[in-house]
């Protein structure tokens, strides 16, 4: 169910995501949600490294910087790891989905009055 | 050396611990709640972040559960109460004749008693079918008995008839 990033670099697979606790280590070190949600491209290589804390977390910060170097489209990377981050508090802010039948359904209904045309002969 | 953490007021130190990260405070105040929806503190902090949702809304499923049950428990005592009464109503009768005796109160609870009911029902209808066969299997045998001595140049319809 967690968005995951799989990659390899020189002969090793890595999964990539983030748990919560990763975050508050992330947040320790200076990572800042709002700075990060309005402009996505500071603190990158931070945000990087956050994500190997839950598989890999002895994984050498030169590797993990080698690694960032060498991703392409560091836009979408970027991006993916936003949504990741955003998931960990969403999924304990949002509702989960109800079936209940009786749950209340709402629509709007247009009442403005509607002028007739008048068409000339 | 006096500690003078331990002076502080109720809620104060809370508040000191508190993180000043905003995510960090967020998942610590969520913590304990999630917990009382049945997720462990290594779930909550290690696990996959979507777990959540589905621990939040097994809990809600639980709490419509035991809704449900509480309910019935407490119809199912209410009867018991009402079934209770109802038998000692004779004796609290006003004019009551004398001798007069409440009615007897189960021996059994309702559960048992129609379990009960219900496996003999069950027996009854295998002992009616087992019957019901062997009256079949006797009736084909006599038959077949008779068509073959009719064949057989045995006793003709009419004297199997009048007899």
């Amino acid at each position: 169910m967690n968005t995951k990033i799989e990659l390899e670099y020189e002969g090793q697979n890595y999964t990539l995501e983030y748990d919560r606790d990763g975050i508050r280590m992330l947040e320790s070190r200076g990572f800042k949600l709002e700075e990060f949600l309005q402009k996505p491209m500071t603190n990158t290589e931070l945000v990087f490294q956050g994500a190997f804390l839950k598989n890999h977390p002895n994984t050498k910060l030169t590797t993990i910087d080698e690694i960032f170097k060498e991703c392409p489209d560091k836009a979408g990377l970027m991006s993916t790891l936003n949504k990741m981050i955003t998931d960990s508090y969403n999924s304990l802010l949002s509702e989960p989905e109800d079936d209940d039948p009786k749950k209340v359904q709402w629509k709007t209904v247009d009442l403005t009055p509607k002028k007739e045309s008048k068409t000339k002969e | 050396m006096e500690d003078s953490r331990l002076d502080s007021k109720e809620g104060e130190q809370d508040e000191r611990v508190e993180s000043d990260f905003p995510l960090t405070r967020l998942f610590e105040k969520l913590c304990p709640i999630y917990m009382v929806y049945g997720m462990t503190y290594d779930e909550f902090w290690h696990g996959d972040v979507y777990r959540a949702l589905f621990y939040k809304k097994a809990y809600r499923e639980r709490m419509r559960i035991q809704g449900e049950l509480n309910d019935y428990n407490f119809w199912l005592q209410g009867m018991y109460f009402y079934e209770a009464v109802c038998d000692a109503s004779p004796i609290y009768h006003a004019f009551a004749k004398k001798g007069t005796k409440p009615l007897p109160y189960p021996d059994e609870p309702y559960g048992v008693k129609h379990k009960r009911e219900k496996e003999m029902t069950e027996q009854d209808i295998k002992n009616g079918r087992l019957i019901a066969q062997v009256q079949f299997d006797n009736w084909f045998r006599a038959t077949k008995n008779h068509f073959d001595n009719i064949g057989k140049g045995g006793k003709n319809e009419t004297e199997i008839d009048n007899k």
